[in-house]
């Protein structure tokens, strides 16, 4: 199945910035808070040279250029001292920028990496139940670009920006000083700035909505058609599916005209209210500088700070979706890590001690939406060492056993219990580590094929994973791999043919040597040859161990110990395979069905496909 | 360099487009000149003493009317420039697009998902990047200096020898961290990939993570990547931030050395106060833009990786397409046929020959690995057979147009695999339009449309992870009836039927021998008996041909089929 063609539909953010959020954002910050500060102080000084530099020009204007009533060699001598002066400001500023710029990168990268390692974390420790509402793609999304969206929020510069407003209170504090009539005059044009700033974000902030979900439904389909090329080939639609794509895109692009639009608007129009400033302060400064109330030099500065005014403002809007991006990243990403398990670990787990095996459901009732109940009232007791083949038509609940035994679902009523331990009273980690599950759809890992039985268990000797592989029939055609053992598996096992990737999984299940073992439905993609070898290795495989088999094959359903019929979620019938025939129940009328009219050639004692509900 | 060629190719694609952002940039630098100009003349009117307060206005007046004229050319520049970047943008997408269509599928099997999608968006975001911003900073900073520099020689020749001095030095140190640049964030992009396959690995594999309990061990090697990209990204971050030091290095020495220099001038009277301001306002016009040449310095550095990586899938060789001409379908023949997947691998099927009739049906059997799968898929070409080795109706397919190759055949692969799209959608993709009579004939053949009419839109009920989850077996005809739905004379059915119960198979293959008389059934199956009606059993073993002909003849010859049979006899006979 295809990847996430309909994430675009994913609920979009809502306003700019949350206090909420923020909150949050600034907890991860406080856990770096030594370096923050580091970076506080050195973008301090930072910024403090910047707005020096201006003010050093207009010592020189006032004191020494512009008084020709003073001897030259004073103001020579002034000029050269303001030089050291400037000289040292220069050094300054060169060091704090630069490890200002460091110090803020290690800062974001640090929680960067907290958040992904958290997301992720936080996501190994979900329910299936919520793998199966949320499609792939968007998970994936949250620990990938989501992340990289924040970590734009670090290197675009938009933190020293924030602090380039801070700098702004000091600048207008010396403007003040200067003199507060031409600061004034010079503030007139602020209040429309400010609105056209709003004016502009609000607009902005529209936009970005909208192109945000195009971007998640173009990637989408782009994605699930990389997923899908053969099937894409193999039906001629490369024409089509293109044509799509770059529909998607066009209407994408015309969104983005839109919001060119109004930055291309909005920026000219800052740039237009800096020179009403600098023409404010010439034409009233220039008049206070003819009446003698401010020096030439002030004059100078003021023009100077104008600029050092209006750039943060300016780049601030510019980066305000870096910002906007940002937020509805974080407010994504902290909806993953809000996201509560629905399968939890007891309090006070019980240890689970080297168990037997033994597995009861006492009275189950299941179900995986409410209301829709799938498994009603179903009670069996299956003794350590047992064998049980599951038997029944799709949606007659044997998967959904398997999924609470494993307890990757809680029961709605009643019990199921190991060695007479209710599996809610003990860690799933425990529980799990007891028993193997062969999936009825083989997922290999990239890495070794060694890596891949032992299932990450690097402590498991060599010998053990080539001795599962050999009692499952799997050591022969691991071998004859380029590697052997090393041989690496690609993404998802592509290279390795149906029957092969069903063997290694087999071996998996045999290197875990747990107590408790299940089969679903592992034969559906094995050839009769291969077949024959699995049933032998099962057999090695399960002696001694607790076994509870969904069997398509006769001779495995034969070699049950008991057989449990399911139909509709109900428990219909129990016993060995010729107790069944001899009650002529539904069991006896299923085999009669297939091996009657087939004349022994069908193995499948089923009616009905395989469910491969998870 | 080879990123360079390629990104120069590019541009004179868009030559127009570049053009118009080129003369937008240059009018409103040289409209930008005439501010600090007319300030400076105004500090100098005033510092007269003479100054008149009631003409000052007018010098505002100047000021803000040749900002209104910079700020109209400001708005078409942008929107040029902008413009530009998104359509560069679209037009790589549909460009990767173009080219992934075209690959052969063997080399998806070659790459990763995440791999391929973090080219198509973070690399196409970079050199969108370079494209926009890039390339306007660069004709920026190129008609300044142009402009500029004469005007702040005119100025003061002396201290703009001294001011100029140190750039030799920047061009020096910006080529060193330029390389080191491009470097680490081809690192930083390749590992963003890497983390992205695990991620979606994964989450892919999540139900194998819990049943084995192995969180831990995922949650580790996570960690390891997420750490590795870390440090690449402070190795970037550590190069990058060299950039703006370097500059205010170089600029800031010339401020000092323009109030040193240029100060003492003023105080000897060689300067006057208003031309110092302008020689300052002239020098920081100058800075502002090479500061910014410092970022798209890296964003080059950046665009141009990016480019590379992109232009890695943009070169890679189109699955080969056969000689125009239409075909005929007719008797299919394998001729002496031997594979394999790449020159390291063994081959997967040796001298395969046997030919089969117009409209017959055949099934291939044997065990697992023994090539089945990888001879149907180079029947329908999609992984490259020697030439001279397939034949539908007397042709080479290597010869027959891609195209009409597989207008001919109809597969239904092993593993089903349906779009996120509506059930309809999914039935008709090999139709021109989705024909809801087609899509339900198909349908009704597969055996769904029972299960279809269950669903509460039926064949408009999206599938997939927003819609209903179907299940293997409903996966499975869904796919059946995708392929018979386009009607082909090949039909092409590797394992179609694992999912499937035994009865709905026997309905299914009885529709479709009821609707397709003449058609050509390729048949994988490792239920034998479902296959014993074949026309031809071709019995493949290890890559070879073991035995051709009817089960009759199979199993009177006691070979490796008959073998198989009396298995499976055995294995699944009763008492």
């Amino acid at each position: 199945m295809g990847l996430q063609h309909t994430a675009f539909m994913e609920e979009e953010v809502r306003r700019g910035l949350d206090p909420k959020l923020a909150r949050r954002f600034l907890a991860l910050v406080w856990a770096q808070r030594g370096l923050v500060t580091l970076s506080v102080v050195l973008l301090f000084l930072f910024r403090l040279c910047a707005v020096a530099t201006p003010y050093i020009t207009k010592l020189a204007v006032d004191r020494y250029m512009n008084r020709p009533d003073l001897p030259v060699g004073d103001r020579l001598s002034g000029i050269q001292w303001l030089a050291v002066l400037t000289l040292a400001v220069l050094t300054v500023k060169i060091f704090t920028h630069y490890f200002e710029t460091v110090v803020t990168q290690v800062v974001g990268q640090r929680i960067m990496h907290d958040l992904r390692l958290r997301v992720f974390n936080h996501l190994q420790t979900l329910s299936l139940s919520y793998f199966s509402r949320n499609p792939v793609g968007r998970l994936m999304t949250r620990v990938t670009s989501d992340i990289q969206a924040l970590n734009e929020m670090f290197s675009s510069g938009i933190v020293a920006l924030l602090g380039d407003l801070f700098m702004l209170g000091g600048v207008i504090a010396v403007m003040f000083s200067l003199d507060w009539r031409l600061t004034l005059a010079t503030f007139a044009i602020v209040p429309l700035l400010l609105g056209a700033s709003q004016v502009f974000r609000t607009l902005q902030r529209q936009v970005h909505r909208v192109s945000r979900a195009k971007i998640a439904r173009l990637n989408a389909y782009l994605s699930e058609n990389l997923a899908g090329m053969k099937i894409v080939q193999l039906f001629r639609r490369e024409a089509e599916n293109r044509r799509r794509f770059e529909g998607y895109g066009l209407d994408l692009y015309r969104t983005h005209m839109k919001a060119n639009l109004y930055a291309s608007v909005f920026f000219p129009f800052v740039d237009v209210m800096r020179a009403a400033g600098v023409a404010l302060v010439v034409w009233y400064g220039g008049g206070r500088v003819v009446q003698e109330h401010i020096s030439l030099g002030t004059l100078i500065v003021f023009i100077s700070y104008i600029d050092l005014f209006f750039s943060p403002l300016r780049e601030l809007a510019e980066k305000y979706n870096v910002l906007l991006s940002a937020m509805a990243a974080a407010e994504k990403i902290f909806g993953v890590l809000d996201e509560k398990a629905e399968v939890l670990d007891p309090e006070r787990p019980e240890p689970l001690p080297d168990i037997r095996g033994g597995v009861e459901f006492r009275s189950v009732t299941f179900a995986y939406e409410p209301g829709l109940d799938v498994l009603h009232d179903i009670s069996f007791t299956v003794r350590p060492g047992e064998m049980i083949a599951l038997v029944g038509a799709t949606g007659s609940g044997k998967t959904s056993i398997i999924n609470l035994l494993c307890r990757f679902w809680d029961v709605r009523l009643g019990q199921v219990l190991v060695d007479g331990t209710d599996v809610r009273r003990v860690t799933q980690r425990d529980l799990r580590r007891r028993i193997a599950i062969v999936l009825q759809d083989v997922f290999l890992f990239t890495g070794t094929v060694a890596d891949n039985i032992a299932m990450g268990n690097r402590e498991k000797p060599r010998a053990s994973i080539e001795g599962a592989a050999r009692a499952v029939h799997a050591d022969a055609f691991i071998r004859a791999l380029p590697g052997a053992y090393d041989a690496h598996v690609s993404e998802r096992g592509s290279t390795f043919s149906a029957g092969q990737r069903q063997l290694v999984s087999f071996a998996r299940a045999m290197a875990a040597d747990p107590r408790i073992i299940i089969l679903d439905e592992a034969t559906s993609n094995i050839d009769t040859e291969t077949e024959l070898l699995i049933q032998d290795a099962m057999r090695t495989l399960l002696a001694g161990r607790t076994s509870i088999v969904i069997a398509h094959r006769l001779s495995t359903i034969k070699r049950a110990d008991r057989i449990l019929v399911l139909h509709h979620g109900r428990l219909v019938e129990q016993g060995t395979h010729a107790e069944l025939l001899a009650a002529k129940g539904m069991y006896a009328r299923l085999h009669e069905l297939q091996f009657e009219d087939e004349a022994g050639a069908r193995g499948i004692v089923q009616a009905g496909e395989p469910s491969d509900r998870a | 360099m080879k990123g360079l060629s390629l990104f120069s190719t590019r541009l004179w694609r868009y030559r127009g487009w570049v053009l118009g952002v080129v003369v937008a940039i240059v009018v409103v630098d040289l409209i930008g000149l005439i501010p600090p100009w007319i300030v400076g003349s105004a500090v100098d009117y005033l510092s007269t003493g003479a100054a008149e307060p009631r003409t000052l206005w007018l010098w505002g007046f100047l000021i803000l009317g040749v900002e209104c004229g910079r700020a109209c050319m400001r708005f078409t520049w942008r929107r040029i420039a902008f413009d530009f970047s998104r359509r560069v943008e679209m037009d790589l997408r549909n460009e990767f697009m173009a080219r992934a269509v075209r690959l052969p599928p063997s080399y998806f099997d070659r790459t990763t998902i995440g791999d391929l999608m973090s080219r198509a968006t973070s690399d196409i975001d970079q050199v969108r990047m370079l494209f926009g911003m890039g390339l306007l900073t660069l004709f920026d900073v190129l008609t300044i200096v142009v402009t500029t520099l004469p005007i702040l020689i005119w100025l003061n020749p002396t201290l703009t020898l001294y001011t100029s001095l140190p750039l030799p030095f920047l061009a020096v140190i910006c080529w060193k961290v330029f390389i080191e640049t491009h470097r680490r964030s081809h690192a930083v992009q390749e590992q963003l990939g890497d983390v992205t396959a695990r991620v979606v690995e994964n989450l892919n594999g999540i139900r194998v993570v819990k049943a084995f309990a192995t969180e831990d061990v995922e949650k580790e090697r996570f960690e390891q990547l997420s750490s590795v990209q870390v440090r690449l990204s402070l190795s970037l971050a550590r190069v990058q931030a060299v950039f703006f030091p370097i500059f205010t290095i170089v600029f800031e020495t010339g401020t000092l050395l323009v109030l040193w220099i240029g100060g003492s001038s003023v105080v000897r009277g060689d300067l006057t106060v208003g031309d110092f301001l302008k020689y300052v306002l002239y020098l920081g016009w100058l800075t502002g833009p090479m500061v910014g040449l410092g970022w798209t310095l890296s964003l080059y550095q950046r665009g141009i990786a990016s480019m590379e990586r992109l232009n890695q899938i943009f070169g890679l060789p189109e699955a080969e397409d056969g000689a125009a001409g239409g075909a005929a379908p007719g008797a299919v023949e394998f001729r002496n046929l031997t594979f394999r997947f790449a020159p390291d691998r063994e081959d997967v099927l040796r001298d395969v020959s046997f030919s089969v009739p117009a409209g017959a049906s055949v099934a291939i059997v044997g065990r697992t690995g023994a090539g089945k799968t990888a001879l149907l898929n180079l029947l329908a070409r999609l992984y490259q057979p020697p030439r001279g080795s397939i034949f539908i109706g007397g042709r080479d397919v290597r010869d027959i147009p891609l195209a009409s190759l597989r207008q001919m055949i109809a597969v239904v692969p092993q593993e089903p695999f349906l779009f996120s799209d509506t059930l309809a959608e999914n039935i008709a993709l090999g139709l021109p339009a989705p024909e809801p009579a087609v899509v339900e004939a198909a349908s009704r053949a597969a055996c769904l449309h029972e299960a279809v009419e269950r669903f509460p839109q039926g064949y408009e009920q999206i599938v997939g992870e927003r819609g209903v989850t179907l299940s293997g077996g409903q996966k499975q005809r869904a796919c059946i009836a995708r392929a018979l739905a386009v009607n082909a004379p090949i039909l092409i059915l590797d394992d179609a039927f694992s999912s499937v119960d035994a009865e709905t198979e026997d309905r299914v293959v009885a529709n479709m021998r009821e609707a397709g008389r003449g058609r050509t059934v390729f048949t994988v199956s490792h239920r034998l008996s479902s296959v014993m009606d074949a026309d031809l059993i071709v019995v493949l073993h290890e890559g070879r041909v073991a035995a051709v002909g009817r089960h009759e003849d199979l199993i009177r010859r006691h070979g490796l089929y008959a073998d198989l049979w009396r298995k499976q006899q055995l294995e699944e006979g009763i008492r």
